[in-house]
């Protein structure tokens, strides 16, 4: 087939025949150049000259299968020297404007193309013959008769004598430069004979006043002979195939080793698994997932269920909440290739509702990390599961085979702090902050709090306790907080969405400035005054 | 108040105070300045966010875990480097703790190779350490 390849030589892009070679024509007549010298078969010959004449057979149809690399050289290159000595390749020949004698056709009331009868509208017709030649492919100047038919058999070559013929109004002295300028034109229009055009004659024989009318006239019909340039379809399909390749790709990190089960992948559209699982509700994590998700049950902690429904509106029948630290036999045959497979959620020490996932297929024991910040006390020294317990304990028999790790700060330079530290440090922050505004009369600080859509709560929530402030949330988060919080009623009185003050009438989110990188984080809210009640007015103090 | 961690910008929060000042109205004392954390181990190293500031300093180790950003009027951006992932030394700890054979990165997986070299290295060099003693 025909297609575009890059020469593993050179690194050019060239046109391919067949998929026998990957080096371009030039790199390969290089290294053999004499096999080059011996004379084609007769097949190669008869594929040649179907080649030879592309408006009879249009590019596309070229599959030629060519079994031996000569074959492929040459048809190659002869494919190039058409592509450049007939830029105006098409199916269609391109009709050109020429004068219609409008005596003539008004003599046959029929269209010669498709037969209309027209009686007396000379006008329609034009527009229709013009129509009608363009539809079916037909030169209106093969049919149509000029008064001076005996020199519409002139050769271009002629054409530079005829030019002393033209009535012009220019002096002399700029007679040959006129004459180059034709001859040049002529040229021109020679390169680009791929179809048949009407004699150059018809500018001649309509008198022209002005010469500078006739070279435009010129210049208009070269100009609208623009094809587009070739194989540009092509082009655009493979960059689309090249797109979908990446999307239907699933990373192998992805799937968990010997099984076909997905943990975090959900961008490929029809991957042929059901079995997927959600570690945390983070975006980065859970993109792919849409509220038309059907592609198979995710398995995930009750608060990221609770979180994909609210939030991404998938349905409950493809969620599978399973309580932490609890084995659990995964019945899916396909996905498990016929292996028993256990698997645990354990606390991710993340955010809300994230897990890692701890599986047992058959012997071997692999953890998915998710996302995690891994502390000895929350994982090792867990009351409720000893699994990884074990593993850490024992140095012989039970073994970690592998381990997905999450790696954000996978540099010896990221030393971070313990969280109480981090803390501690904000606590300090906002404790001097309010000393001054205590301090001085003018002073009132708003604090903020950067947060993902989960996530961050450990601190905020601590520094509001610590200091007895309450913590404001727009709508959205509330809603969120609400999915994770299980006593709201009491949480209620620490985190409060103040629909009477002025705070929640506002918005953080405003067009100018948010990025729609995160559907949920950037749901569009826009600050949008309240109108206030019919004969309310604001009290004035 | 809580705000995505994106929009802690220069140009977003005086924009958001003066919003939330005109809410208010004459009714309550208006803000004066916007105090704003950035909770996220990124302000370490001042690669993503760009809001990298200065450490604050610090009477007792000479520099604080805490960096401002102000815009000098009315907005100070702390950075705090409160972290839900596992920093460089807790990695090594679960490798040091759970022993896997396999280790496959799920971050920055082009550069997968690179990061389990230099965890094992790490973990390598704490484990020949801790044999010496």
């Amino acid at each position: 087939m025909v297609r575009f390849l890059d020469c593993q030589n050179c690194t050019k892009r060239y046109l391919s025949i067949s998929n026998i070679t990957t080096t371009c024509p030039k790199c390969i007549s290089a290294a053999i150049s004499p096999k080059l010298a011996t004379a084609p078969t007769p097949e190669l010959l008869k594929k040649l000259s179907k080649l030879k004449n592309p408006l009879s057979s249009p590019q596309s149809t070229v599959t030629a299968q060519c079994t031996t690399l000569d074959d492929e050289l040459i048809l190659t290159q002869k494919l190039s020297q058409n592509k450049i000595s007939q830029p105006c390749n098409s199916k269609k020949p391109i009709p050109i404007p020429i004068p219609i004698d409008r005596e003539k056709l008004s003599e046959d009331p029929l269209c010669f193309i498709c037969g209309r009868d027209f009686g007396a509208e000379i006008g329609r017709k034009i527009s229709h013959l013009k129509s009608c030649s363009r539809k079916y492919g037909v030169q209106l100047a093969d049919h149509i008769t000029y008064h001076d038919s005996d020199d519409s058999g002139c050769d271009s070559d002629t054409s530079s004598d005829s030019g002393s013929d033209l009535n012009l109004d220019s002096a002399d002295s700029s007679s040959d430069f006129e004459k180059e300028n034709e001859i040049t034109k002529a040229a021109v229009v020679a390169t680009s004979k791929a179809q048949r055009q009407p004699p150059l004659e018809n500018f001649f024989t309509v008198p022209a006043k002005n010469i500078n009318a006739v070279l435009l006239q010129g210049a208009k019909t070269l100009a609208k002979k623009k094809v587009p340039p070739p194989n540009s379809n092509s082009n655009k399909r493979k960059r689309k195939n090249q797109f979908n390749r990446e999307i239907t790709r699933m990373p192998a990190f992805k799937i968990i080793q010997s099984t076909n089960i997905i943990v975090d992948g959900f961008q490929v559209p029809n991957y042929n698994s059901s079995t997927y699982f959600l570690s945390h509700f983070h975006s980065d994590h859970f993109t792919g997932i849409t509220s038309d998700w059907k592609q198979g049950t995710i398995f995930c902690s009750h608060t990221t269920a609770t979180l994909v429904h609210q939030q991404l509106g998938v349905e409950k029948r493809y969620l599978c909440p399973v309580k932490l630290n609890t084995p659990t036999l995964l019945t899916a045959p396909e996905d498990t290739k016929n292996q028993h497979v256990i698997f645990t959620l354990l606390d991710a020490n993340h955010c809300p509702g994230a897990v890692m996932i701890f599986f047992q297929i058959g012997p071997t024991r692999i953890l998915h990390v998710g996302d995690f910040r891994f502390s000895r006390s929350i994982m090792l020294d867990n009351e409720h599961n000893h699994q990884l317990s074990m593993i850490a304990s024992d140095n012989n028999s039970a073994k970690l085979d592998v381990l997905y790790l999450d790696t954000t700060y996978c540099d010896p330079k990221f030393d971070l702090p313990p969280q109480s530290d981090a803390i501690a440090a904000a606590l300090g922050v906002v404790k001097l902050e309010i000393e001054n505004a205590k301090a001085s009369s003018t002073l009132k600080p708003l604090f903020l709090f950067g947060a993902y859509t989960i996530g961050k709560e450990n601190l905020y929530m601590a520094v509001a306790e610590r200091l007895n402030l309450k913590v404001y949330v727009d709508k959205q988060k509330r809603r969120t907080m609400e999915a994770f919080t299980p006593d709201w009623s009491e949480a209620r009185q620490k985190v409060s969405e103040r629909s009477g003050g002025g705070l929640r009438k506002t918005n953080f989110f405003y067009r100018a400035t948010s990025k729609p990188t995160h559907s949920i984080r950037f749901r569009t809210f826009f600050a949008r005054r309240r109108p206030s009640p019919r004969g309310r007015r604001r009290p004035i103090f | 108040m809580i705000v995505p961690i994106s929009n802690l910008n220069f140009n977003t929060l005086p924009d958001l105070l003066r919003r939330q000042n005109n809410c208010i109205g004459g009714l309550t004392k208006q803000f004066s300045h916007i105090v704003a954390f950035r909770p996220t181990g990124w302000m370490l190293t001042g690669e993503k966010g760009g809001m990298a500031g200065k450490f604050l300093p610090d009477s007792e180790k000479g520099k604080s875990i805490v960096r401002l950003c102000s815009n000098g009027t009315n907005v100070k951006v702390f950075g705090i480097p409160y972290s839900e992932h596992s920093s460089f030394g807790e990695l090594v700890d679960c490798l040091i703790a759970l022993k896997p054979r396999n280790i496959v990165p799920t971050v920055n997986c082009s550069k997968s190779a690179e990061q389990v070299h230099t965890l094992m290295t790490a973990v390598r060099r704490l484990e020949v350490g801790r044999n010496s003693f």
